[in-house]
């Protein structure tokens, strides 16, 4: 909470964490909060690190979940950065912490497709039944005109998740919430989520 | 008082009070009549909705004439020009429920909302929810009435322009569209609760219930790697210089081949990846790593492979719904079963 921690993130935008994100991590604060009121133990925050290869996968996520164990705790929320990659170990690391009796409640965006009526995520494991999301970063939005803009407005169209002619003649601009940087931030700072309709 | 809209209704050879099951290959015939359990829907819409007619066809030869049946109902839906269709309920029954449904989705398709009443195991409630607003009913006739009000309920609402709410508020099985909605307590909170119940062994519900995958059952291997003909295939995104085909970064929609033998090697000059989800820089400076021409024609000339085929197949896969994922899976695997020749295909990823 001090800036010893900070973001060193590329491309979508909208499932990062910022800096800001870890100088006022929402589940940390909130973890503080219960624990002040004696409403639970904070055991304290690990950091497990993501990367492409499987064999790391399973090394960090079977340390990680060592860890906790070890750390004599009775449950986890296991939060992440990004899509894609990040899925697997998220689950991978779910499905381990349960297995040796650490409970688990994961929290993650959805790529759910346009209408939202597409699978959410990549991978899934059975353990995983406690999941909060934090919404679906396919869906298009448009943003009003602004009086001022800071910066080249035209790179807008080369961002991931950035729509065809999105620069619309009234100065309003079409994007997906994937464009938009912590819009689906996966440490819970928005208040949205998805509900099946 | 509103304008009244057009309605039509569905029924089966039983409530449409033909017969029984001896009468199930009676074929569709429309009449300007409400008949049987229409009455009562009309009764109970009567200051929204005005019904041209009953639509009735015996069970079997509805789902045995699927498409030419399909084909009158369209017809006779554009011909009363009505906004509101109404099937059944169909309760526990299953080819009236498939009937129901299929009423409902060839509606749906021409722009009008239909809807219809089912018991929970139905298995028409999976296969149409998505194209009508079904209430549950009971398992038999006994919830008739019941069924038809919860019906009502929905086409009243529906005729004063008000927006549905939640499945569970309004009374109709989840469509399975996931909506982003805001409520009243930010994530990190949520989870926080959550955990806390979960340990505790109280009741939480998950936000996100862990869908069902499909498994892919991968074909036999190919039996002799010196005569195969092999595709190339990524996700990676590697496209001509200049993207010619503008394949999006990121939730991309299509997807395109190049013919790789034409242009010779693929290098910086001549192709760069337009992925939008990695660090592009080495891809565009040998794009070989993500599509490996360069060893595959080695592969081919010193004959470990057949034939390495002149088109390789390029999307870009980033934030790419599993739906859309599966619809240009299926065009590519079209494609290469319409050329007849490949044995196999190499799919890189990044």
């Amino acid at each position: 909470m001090d800036g010893a921690v900070v973001s060193g993130n590329c491309v979508t935008a909208c499932d990062k964490n910022t800096t800001y994100d870890y100088l006022n991590h929402p589940i940390v604060e909130e973890l503080y909060e219960k624990h002040k009121n004696g409403e639970l133990d904070f055991g304290g925050v690990i950091l497990c690190p993501v990367t492409p290869k499987l064999s790391e996968k399973e090394k960090f996520t079977s340390y990680s979940a060592k860890l906790a164990k070890m750390l004599g705790l009775d449950g986890v929320i296991i939060s992440q950065e990004g899509g894609g990659n990040p899925e697997t170990d998220t689950m991978l690391l779910c499905k381990k912490c349960e297995e040796m009796g650490v409970k688990t409640v994961v929290m993650t965006h959805e790529n759910s497709g346009e209408l939202g009526d597409s699978d959410p995520l990549t991978y899934f494991v059975p353990e995983a039944d406690a999941i909060v999301t934090m919404g679906n970063t396919n869906i298009k939005i448009t943003l009003p005109p602004m009086d001022k803009i800071i910066g080249d407005i035209k790179t807008v169209e080369k961002l991931s998740g950035s729509l065809k002619n999105a620069l619309k003649e009234d100065g309003s601009i079409g994007v997906m919430l994937d464009a938009i940087v912590g819009s689906i931030n996966n440490f819970g700072v928005s208040k949205m989520t998805t509900r099946l309709y | 008082v509103a304008q009244k809209v057009k309605g039509i209704y569905y029924v089966n050879q039983f409530f449409g009070q033909i017969g029984g099951e001896q009468e199930a290959n009676t074929p569709l015939k429309f009449t300007q009549d409400m008949v049987g359990p229409g009455n009562l829907l009309q009764e109970l819409l009567k200051d929204y909705v005005d019904f041209v007619g009953t639509i009735i066809c015996g069970d079997n030869y509805f789902t045995e004439h699927i498409q030419d049946v399909a084909v009158e109902i369209a017809a006779l839906l554009k011909q009363y020009d009505v906004k509101v269709a109404v099937a059944g309920p169909a309760f526990n029954a299953g080819r009236y429920g498939i009937a129901c449904g299929e009423f409902c989705k060839i509606a749906d398709s021409l722009g009008i909302k239909a809807f219809s009443g089912m018991y929970e195991g139905n298995p028409a409630v999976d296969i149409y929810k998505k194209h009508c607003y079904i209430v549950p009913t009971k398992m038999s006739a006994q919830g008739m009435q019941e069924g038809l009000s919860a019906i009502s309920r929905l086409v009243i609402k529906y005729c004063k322009g008000k927006e549905f709410g939640l499945p569970e508020e309004e009374g109709y099985f989840p469509q399975g569209y996931r909506k982003n909605v805001f409520v009243e307590k930010n994530g990190a909170k949520r989870a926080v609760e959550m955990i806390l119940a979960k340990v505790k062994g109280e009741p939480f519900a998950t936000e996100l219930p862990i869908p069902h995958f499909s498994k892919v059952t991968p074909s036999p291997p190919v039996k002799d790697m010196k005569k195969a003909k092999i595709v190339l295939m990524t996700t990676g995104g590697i496209v001509p210089k200049g993207n010619p085909d503008k394949i999006e970064s990121c939730f991309a929609t299509k997807f395109a081949r190049y013919n790789i033998k034409e242009m010779g090697k693929l290098t910086a000059l001549n192709y760069e990846s337009v992925h939008g989800g990695y660090d592009t820089k080495y891809a565009n400076e040998d794009p070989n790593c993500v599509l490996p021409v360069d060893v595959m024609l080695e592969m081919e000339a010193d004959n470990t492979i057949g034939k390495l085929h002149e088109f390789a197949y390029v999307t870009v896969g980033n934030g790419m719904s599993v739906e859309m994922a599966k619809n240009i899976g299926k065009a590519i695997a079209l494609e290469l079963k319409d050329m007849g020749d490949v044995d196999g295909v190499i799919l890189t990823s990044t």
